[in-house]
């Protein structure tokens, strides 16, 4: 099957840029046609919920939209744009109590039924589910860590939690992880 | 030490560049509220040079445009309404259609963990994945009593509604196209919860009160009832409709109050067949509160 993403008209970012700063819409689709499914992937790693993945996925590129005026040339576009979703999502999070409370393990159930590890895609939305069962504190911190690369004292604050709260909930998630992968054999 | 890696290293680079689908409903969206927002940041550019201030001002403002513009729509909305009932109304008298005159009472009671349903008529479907839906939101236990009565045609089609004694009293006062709702006090903390419906009949279009949603529609193109759709009596700042099969599917959705379903599958295209389905209505009001609404619909050709 084609992949329609990799169609998408491909206009370069500095011209996209361009537009969008002078809030061109054929500009601002072009941007989230480009963008949209890679940055939904993000949005869902944070809200395993499609609905909320949704929102933050519009307000993500609202925000985009507004700021993009204030993008400096000098870093990657994909990478700042990458940062207002996770921003959005981790500002939501924010919002939301609890998120850090200890969550029994059995909660992690996803089971991977049919292992079609042949194909590519399939078998990165094997690893989105697995990341999507995660528990709320686990998932939000492995996402930070492991895939982000922030570091722990900078999601200490940006959760407001001790350090090695981040810490403990990272190993705990590759723990659960790890577990995961070797049921189901990704190397084989 | 290699094993850590791995995982990180298998996760990041598997996940860093993955992409899913996104529906095309999510850019439409965007659009809204960009151009609500543009409007309110042009604004802002006369008041500050600070771009940034221009860009915080513009969100901020983003919510009061979108209340100016359901305002706007329901003053017109309403003025149709009206009309509507009236028709409405005689459509009831006159009606002989079985789903009308009678009374549908569809009791759900979330304390135990089974759930009862009992129901004259065809509203025979009550799906258990949407009561988890509600009560994600530390929503405790609740017992919800759902009558629809037209029992005197001349009179207004009232419907009540109670959910139990400590939970939000939601009152429905149905006066023609107004309608109040009535939170009692002290009980603020948990979300607004509210079941109702109203089984409007063979009106000209599917004709929908605020929050009260038609639970029969027939999309068969023969100008009557082809539609479902919704009419807000309040105005929300946030919105969303999802309309699922018997198997808990998603047939359709929206996140635009003024919505209008034609009965097709939004993802294939396709009319949906006769049944029972089920909607569920996610909207935040302006005082932040949470709306859920569940409720059963019939659809027949």
């Amino acid at each position: 099957m084609p992949n329609l993403e990799s169609i998408v008209l491909v206009m370069d970012d500095k011209t996209l840029i361009a537009g969008c700063v002078k809030g061109d819409a054929k500009a601002q689709k072009a941007l989230f046609d480009k963008y949209a499914s890679k940055m939904l992937v993000v949005c869902l790693r944070y809200f395993p919920n499609k609905m909320e993945a949704e929102d933050i996925l519009q307000d993500g590129f609202v925000k985009i939209f507004h700021k993009i005026v204030d993008f400096k040339e000098d870093g990657s576009f994909e990478g700042w744009i990458r940062r207002i979703f996770v921003n959005t999502a981790l500002d939501e999070l924010r919002k939301r109590k609890s998120i850090f409370e200890e969550k029994d393990v059995s909660e992690f159930s996803y089971k991977i039924t049919n292992n079609q590890s042949t194909d590519g895609d399939l078998r990165a939305d094997d690893l989105l589910k697995m990341v999507q069962t995660l528990p709320d504190g686990y998932r939000i911190v492995f996402n930070m860590f492991a895939i982000e690369g922030y570091s722990h004292k900078e999601i200490a604050e940006i959760l407001n939690i001790s350090e090695n709260t981040s810490k403990s909930q990272f190993f705990r998630a590759k723990a659960l992880l790890r577990t995961q992968l070797e049921k189901i054999d990704f190397e084989r | 030490m290699r094993d850590k890696d791995y995982i990180e290293e298998l996760f990041s680079r598997s996940l860093g560049e993955h992409q899913t689908g996104v529906r095309p409903e999510i850019w439409s969206a965007i659009q809204s509220k960009m151009a609500a927002a543009s409007v309110a940041s042009t604004a802002a550019t006369t008041a500050s040079k600070s771009l940034l201030v221009k860009g915080i001002i513009g969100l901020g403002s983003l919510a009061v445009i979108g209340i100016g513009s359901y305002i706007y729509f329901n003053n017109n909305e309403n003025s149709i309404s009206g009309k509507q009932v009236h028709e409405n109304e005689k459509q009831v008298i006159s009606s002989e259609d079985p789903a009308v005159k009678d009374e549908n009472t569809i009791q759900s009671d979330n304390t135990s963990s089974g759930e009862s349903v009992k129901e004259d008529r065809h509203l025979t479907y009550f799906p258990p994945v949407v009561t988890k839906e509600f009560s994600n939101s530390n929503t405790t236990a609740h017992t919800s009593t759902l009558e629809n009565k037209v029992e005197n045609p001349e009179a207004p089609v009232q419907s009540g509604v109670s959910v139990s004694n400590e939970e939000i009293k939601k009152e429905l006062g149905v006066a023609k196209e107004e309608i109040k709702q009535v939170v009692s006090p002290g009980t603020s903390k948990e979300p607004v919860n509210t079941t109702t419906a109203t089984t409007t009949g063979k009106s000209k279009q599917g004709y929908v009160r605020p929050w009260n949603v038609a639970n029969v529609f027939t999309p068969n193109n023969d100008g009557i009832n082809d539609f479902f759709f919704l009419e807000t009596g309040g105005e929300l700042k946030e919105f969303s409709i999802t309309i699922l099969d018997k198997d808990n599917k998603v047939v359709y959705r929206s996140e635009d109050t003024r919505f209008k379903w034609d009965g097709t599958n939004y993802l294939t295209g396709e009319k949906v067949p006769d049944g029972n389905y089920s909607y569920i209505i996610y909207a935040v009001d302006l005082n932040g509160e949470l709306i859920k609404q569940f409720n059963l619909l019939y659809i027949t050709k």
